[in-house]
Parts: structure tokens; sequence; C-alpha cells
């Protein structure tokens, strides 16, 4: 079943794709016709990653896989990329699988780049923060970078995307207000920053 | 003794950077006094594997960990826990609690408990988990 496309590539890794196919429950030696869909799709995956390419482009590749085959393809993934000689970047709408594996996202927009940054950078800069104070406070509070933000007259609940500790504190001392700071997960991220608009995911490891 | 990758407990989707997660809970492990001076920490490649997650996430918690003189890198081996760090101060370990039972009020004042209470509760949880 895969000895076909090997032929093309002079790098061909017939042991390691013989692995991978095990490690993913793959017949070898069923006919392509008779595969489901997730399966074409785990197929498709082994055949692009057989030849140990240098950059890898997946577009949803794990759209049609039970969580079971999803961990196994992480897992591949994670062995694939662990002498760091090899980026893979890929398309995905499940936040979760990218919190695991991601090293860089970037949020696309219509086709276009909306949002692009290291995973853990973009965690530590987008937070919820939860303002009380004395005064009514929805004149009061200009933050740069406030992505969202609610007012219930001494509240205030703003998603802010750069966040920055000092600032918090010195704010809550000028409005006599207790400021909590929720962090936030990638889905949570992403509905905020697409809350302008509807984006898709996009995400490159390294 | 060594700790295994199954005693760390990462959580991906959770608001933490996973590099951070496990930095402070190597901490937390050396102030318990889980892991001591010479303790080696499981490679990055079997915390990789073991845990589902990008090695270079480890790499990073490790490097931040080296950086902070907790472990050093010992070559061929892997990560060493350094003498200094082999235990915090009472008042380090008890800042490094503060924030979690800071929680654990706030969330007993919203229950309505009052502060007797919320303190039985306290002692009766240290007596269920005294080891």
């Amino acid at each position: 079943m895969t000895e076909y496309t090997g032929a093309f590539y002079e790098q061909w890794d017939q042991p390691y794709v013989d692995l991978l196919l095990k490690e993913w429950s793959l017949d070898e030696k069923a006919r392509v016709a008779t595969l489901s869909v997730g399966q074409r799709q785990k197929l498709a995956v082994i055949l692009a990653l057989g030849h140990h390419p240098e950059l890898l482009i997946l577009d949803e590749p794990v759209a049609s896989l039970d969580p079971v085959a999803r961990r196994q393809f992480l897992k591949s993934l994670i062995e694939f990329t662990e002498h760091e000689e090899n980026t893979i970047l890929f398309s995905t709408h499940i936040t979760s699988d990218l919190e695991r594996v991601a090293s860089h996202v970037v949020f696309l927009d219509e086709g276009k780049v909306g949002f692009k940054e290291e995973l853990d950078e973009l965690k530590n800069r987008v937070k919820r923060v939860r303002i009380s104070g004395v005064h009514n406070l929805e004149q009061k509070l200009k933050i740069p970078g406030t992505l969202r933000a609610e007012y219930h007259e001494t509240h205030a609940l703003l998603t802010v995307k750069d966040y920055q500790a000092q600032q918090m504190d010195s704010l809550a001392e000028e409005l006599n207000a207790t400021i909590t700071v929720e962090d936030l997960n990638l889905e949570e991220i992403f509905l905020e920053l697409s809350d302008q608009s509807t984006s898709s995911l996009q995400q490159v490891i390294a | 003794m060594t700790v295994h990758p199954q005693q760390f407990e990462v959580h991906p989707s959770s608001g933490v950077p996973i590099y951070v997660q496990i930095i402070e809970q190597v901490q937390a492990m050396i102030a318990g006094g889980i892991l001591k001076q010479g303790d080696m920490l499981p490679s990055v490649r079997q915390m990789a594997t073991e845990l589902g997650v990008n090695p270079m996430t480890i790499s990073k918690a490790y490097s931040k960990l080296e950086a902070e003189e907790v472990v050093e890198r010992v070559r061929g081996k892997g990560m060493q826990v350094r003498k200094m760090a082999t235990e915090g101060s009472q008042k380090e370990r008890l800042n490094d609690l503060a924030p979690l039972m800071g929680q654990a009020v706030v969330r007993g004042r919203q229950l309505g408990l009052t502060d007797a209470q919320i303190l039985s509760l306290v002692r009766q949880l240290l007596k269920e988990f005294t080891s």
C-alpha cells in the first residue's frame, strides 16, 4: 500500500512507515478503496511523513479522526519534530490539540493572518481582568489593547491583549479597586480575538 | 530517587502555559522534599512522550529552572537538582501556598461560611491528608 508512493522518493523510510502503520493501527495489506474516511486520512499523513520532509504542511489533518487517533497523531508529530530539525504547519479548529504541541499559533481571519504569536507568550499576554471599585468605572478605564469590556457600575470585566502586572497594580491603587486576573486558554483567547470577526486557526510547530 | 513523568500533572487547556506548570511543580516537589539534591529530572524525551506535549515546552521549562539555578545540566545524564535549592525557606514555602489558600478563602466567603467553619474544614482536611 505504501511502497508505491515510496518509489518516488530518494529518502523514503519504509521501516518508519511500517512502524507508523502499526502504531496507527492500519492494515498495510488493505486496499485503499476499502478504507474508511478516517483511515484514509491517517494513510495520507503517514505517506506525507514517510520521506522525512523538513517542512510538512497539513490542512485539517485530524478532521475525521477520533480522540484516540488524534492523540496518536500528536504523539507521532512530537516524535517527528524531536530533533528540532523539522517544522510542521497544520490547520485545525481543535484548540486543545494545539495547546499540547504548538510552539507558535497563527489565527486566520478570512484568509488573512489576523494574529500570530508564540503560544506561551499569547497566554501570558491575553488575560481577563475583573475590577471592582468604588466609583463608576466606565469612563475611567482606558487600558490600551482592550479587546472587550463590560461595565456594571462599579464592576468591570475586561479582556486585555497586553497584560502587564505592574500596570494593573498601579491601576488598582489609583482607582482604589480590587483587581483579579484570570488566565485564558487558547479556545477562550480565540473567541476573544475573533469577537470582531470570524476566524479560523492555523498553527506551526518547530 | 527520581520522579516519574506521571507524577507531573499537566493541563494543556489551562490558561497557564505548560512550561510554567512544570516549573511550578518541580519547585513544589523540591520544596516538599519529594525531589532532593542530586536527584535527576526525567529526560525531555520521556516527559514529552509520556505527557503528550511538545518537547520544546519541556526544554523551555528545564532551561528556565537551570537559569534560576534550581537544577544543573549534567553532561550525558540530564538535569540534576542542585544543592542550594534543596529546601525553600519556610517563608518561601508559605508564599508559594498563599495564593491557593487565598482562592479557597474567597470561595468560602462567597459561600457565606464563617471563619470558624472555614478553619474547622482546614483542620479536618489536614487530618485526612496526614501522611
